[in-house]
């Protein structure tokens, strides 16, 4: 069903709960059925406006599953007139099989060469008492104000994605800092996304045999996308994940994309290669010199995973299938998780390690 | 240090319960249960990643199949009976080459020859790790011949790994043959070994009870005689025999239904805290009340107990027969197809408070719910004119369909006057959590193959349970059709069934 929008000319907490009040009564009276709940507040944050839309497509598609209050901020630096806009909008989805509408409700608001600030303290009375408060830097952008960094203090958790930030490492070092303080537990949509790969590779060392094997892996390697350089965010956090998962502490890493940053002196190596295909994960590899070596090769289409292992008399094939999940579903995947993830820290953590490259 | 005993990259996963490695063997592949229930779980959990790469399927049945009819077969019951299915072709490829027939008739020493063989092969070529799940998908005459055959064969054996079995509801039609049934299981099976499973406790509300009572402040403090008037535990179905009539005709809806999932849904409503989510711990907590469930005499029977059989009528608009013309029925069949009984739990939480379980086919519309109706409050504020407004609040957990919890209170209407007027507070399941609920076989398989019990009847609740009705169903044997009303297809049950609730100032919540 198509938004019910209503522009506002300023910021103005009184008429945007007016406004609210007034959309909702106008789908009472039109929808029939209209099942209003709230379960958060979610804070989106872009930096255009093609970001808002695709965050208030989101929210509306997932607001069966976790109806929000969502206030979406658009902070066009670029532009240098000075100009806040705000409207309200309520968006209805029928509920599975039967005449009743889920709505959600949005407030975008939309600031041209605005404070940040200004920006920020006008929006939290908007959220709501006693629900969760999400934060998320719906570009991977992270917003340079201090109010905004107060913000996240105050959040209860914050949804990053790190395959759509301009620069992964930028993010993670920021999530890593972020980490030291008492603050909201951080869900990266990009590592929700890498989770049925990992399920599909933990899939082999389900097996007594093969885990047995693990001490002696001396190779990880991972055939990822990389651009200009720069492998991709999920091949990152895959390298990352395997790393801290086999507890290695000294490595060398060996990036493909730079020949000559190899590190024969270590005994044990992360080989980044970058992928021709540019899947953002292709292929995951773990390798012992006593021959033994586990890949996974992903679909393309993200529905299975063709395992091959070998190791002196064995050689085991299979087929995994994988969960393919639409960016909706990997919302309300995020939007589930209410502690923060330890393995995800350990990860990050070890990402920066393998990107700067630990001490012999 | 690497710790290999865990799969260390299972960790923090959100689906990290994983299924032991381990054989499915099914007896009775080639029947309705394993078709429409038990593949489509096994594919449903294979295609979340729940079971583990080394696992195989092992039918087991009487039918000139080959391993490629089964799978072929079973691919047919995928199709029209799976949860997930569209675009699984591929998936399914990878799930059936795990998937093996053995053809053999119950009682046949050869056949469980084969089978162990087989086993043996697949923990080589499948890694099953010396695991075994049995599962009796048979009609019960078959589980002695098989549980014989399987101690005769030492298929039991956990030299290698372990074995369990699964054994479907009914455990037996009468107390002494539900002993007997459980004495033969655990004379090759030990207790913590045996699954006897009912579809219902695996039904996500049905475990919402326990969080719903014991994860909020707010309902225990209330959850007593002090404060509730009565509770009511409704299972109406609309369906008739649905060519079960042979079936249903030797065992009546009280067998059924109202011996195995009623007395669940009473236990998860009226126990005490667990001290636990153990299984025992929980088993112990739910066979206490069972054992507080005040035995009906001879004579109270007919008092605190109403049977019904339905006669022709029109269920949603359609045409229904009387269960007398049914297909399989004995025309001068006594069984009931309506129950509706009052008890009570004789307790300190329960003293006093009846709880009126009714369960019947060919009723209007389809529907399990519990209802707790809490006690009136001393009409004092509001007058005489809106006495009969204020209504005593009630709290519903419906299990099937719509799932949900609702609260029924008393609120102000909107204007200048005093008007009262009920109004309904919910939480649907279904537009709370948008992923829908797991199939309950998905469950009770993943639990069973985990080594969960908790959803699985033990040896004693069984026979408690059994205790309760079987003061009823000899009472009901000895009158025969006396005593046994008539009721309408498509209607709420015999006038009889209402009055045992009008006697009390009470009557059946309107559903």
């Amino acid at each position: 069903m198509a938004p019910t929008d209503s522009t506002l000319a300023s910021v103005d907490i009184s008429t945007i709960e007016d406004e609210l009040t007034g959309l909702w009564k106008q789908q009472d009276e039109s929808a029939g059925a209209v099942l209003r709940t709230v379960l958060l507040t979610l804070l989106a944050y872009c930096r255009n406006s093609d970001c808002a839309q695709r965050v208030s497509a989101s929210v509306a598609a997932i607001a069966a599953d976790h109806p929000a209050r969502a206030i979406i901020v658009t902070d066009e630096a670029a532009e240098t007139e000075p100009n806040i806009k705000a409207w309200v909008s309520v968006s209805c989805q029928l509920v599975n099989r039967s005449d009743k509408q889920h709505c959600s409700e949005q407030v975008f608001l939309q600031a041209h060469g605005a404070d940040m600030g200004r920006i920020v303290s006008s929006v939290q009375p908007l959220a709501l008492p006693d629900v969760p408060f999400v934060l998320w830097l719906a570009d991977g952008a992270i917003p340079q104000s201090d109010v905004f960094g107060k913000l996240v203090q105050q959040s209860d958790r914050l949804l990053i994605e790190s395959a759509v930030a301009e620069d992964a490492l930028d993010l993670f070092r920021w999530v890593t800092d972020a980490m030291h303080e008492p603050g909201p537990s951080v869900v990266d949509l990009t590592w929700i996304g890498l989770e049925s790969r990992r399920l599909a590779f933990a899939h082999q060392f389900d097996l007594e045999k093969w885990r047995s094997m693990l001490p002696e892996v001396d190779c990880v390697e991972i055939t990822g996308a990389c651009d200009n350089g720069k492998f991709s965010a999920e091949t990152l956090l895959m390298a990352g994940w395997l790393v801290s998962r086999l507890q290695w502490y000294g490595y060398g890493v060996e990036s493909h994309t730079h020949p000559g940053q190899t590190a024969p002196s270590h005994s044990r190596i992360v080989r980044l290669i970058p992928s021709a295909s540019g899947q953002p994960v292709e292929r995951v590899t773990l390798k012992a010199g006593s021959g033994m070596e586990v890949s996974v090769d992903y679909s393309a289409d993200g529905t299975e995973a063709h395992v091959h292992a070998e190791a002196e008399e064995a050689n085991e094939q299979r087929t995994v299938p994988m969960k393919k999940r639409s960016p909706e579903r990997l919302l309300c995947g995020a939007l589930e998780i209410v502690k923060q993830d330890s393995v995800y820290l350990d990860t990050v953590r070890t990402v920066m390690e393998i990107l700067t490259e630990p001490a012999p | 240090m690497l710790d290999l005993s865990v799969n260390p990259f299972r960790e923090g996963l959100t689906e990290s319960r994983v299924a032991d490695p381990c054989a499915f063997v099914i007896f009775g592949a080639t029947g309705d249960l394993t078709h429409r229930k038990l593949i489509p779980a096994l594919f449903s959990l294979y295609l979340e990643s729940l079971l583990p790469s080394n696992f195989a399927i092992v039918g087991f049945a009487r039918r000139d199949w080959s391993d490629e009819r089964f799978r072929d077969e079973m691919w047919q019951g995928i199709q029209a009976h799976a949860r997930r299915l569209a675009g699984e072709r591929e998936a399914w490829e990878g799930f059936a080459r795990s998937l093996f027939y053995n053809r053999s008739t119950f009682q046949d020493p050869e056949g469980y020859d084969r089978l162990k063989t087989k086993l043996s092969e697949l923990d080589k070529s499948h890694d099953t790790h010396g695991n075994r799940l049995f599962y009796l998908a048979t009609p019960p005459s078959d589980y002695e011949p098989i549980i014989e055959q399987i101690g005769a064969h030492n298929l039991q054996s956990e030299e290698r790994g372990w074995a369990r079995i699964i054994v479907e509801k009914p455990i037996g039609t009468d107390l002494a043959s539900s002993r007997e049934l459980n004495s033969a299981i655990r004379s090759v099976f030990p207790e913590s070994r045996i699954y006897r499973i009912d579809h219902f406790l695996g039904k996500e509300t049905v475990q919402n009870i326990l969080v719903f009572r014991f994860a909020n402040s707010i309902f225990e403090p209330i959850w007593n005689q002090k404060y509730v008037d009565h509770v009511q535990i409704t299972n109406a179905e609309n369906i008739g025999l649905e060519g079960r009539g042979a079936f249903f005709d030797k065992a009546g809806i009280v067998r059924d239904l109202a011996q195995n999932h009623q007395l669940q849904l009473l236990t998860l409503m009226a126990m005490e805290p667990p001290s636990s989510l153990r299984a025992d711990a929980i088993r112990d907590e739910k066979l206490k009340v069972l054992q507080a469930v005040r035995l009906l005499t001879r004579e109270e029977v007919d008092e605190h107990a109403v049977r019904g059989q339905y006669t022709a009528g029109l269920v949603q608009g359609q045409p229904a027969l009387g269960y007398l013309e049914e297909p399989n029925v004995q025309p001068d069949s006594a069984t009931e197809t309506y129950a509706a009984v009052r008890l009570f739990v004789d307790n300190w939480r329960w003293a006093g408070v009846p709880f009126y379980l009714r369960v019947g086919k060919r009723l209007p519309k389809k529907s399990t719910e519990i209802s707790l109706q809490f006690k009136e409050i001393p009409n004092i504020l509001f007058g005489a004119t809106q006495k009969d407004a204020v209504r005593p609040d009630l709290l519903v957990i419906r299990i099937q369909p719509d799932e949900g919890i609702f609260l029924r209170f008393t609120s102000k209407e909107p204007g200048p006057s005093m008007r009262l007027q009920q109004v309904r507070m919910g939480f649907q399941y279904g537009a709370s959590f948008g992923t829908p609920s797991p199939e309950a076989y998905e469950r009770l398989l993943l639990d069973a193959a985990s080594g969960e019990q908790a959803l699985f009847a033990r040896d004693d609740e069984v026979e408690a349970q059994w205790r309760i009705v079987m003061p009823v169903l000899d009472r009901w044997r000895e009158l025969g059709r006396q005593g046994l009303h008539e009721y309408q297809a498509g209607t709420w049950g015999p006038l009889e069934a209402f009055s045992l609730l009008t006697r009390d100032g009470r009557r059946w919540r309107r559903i």
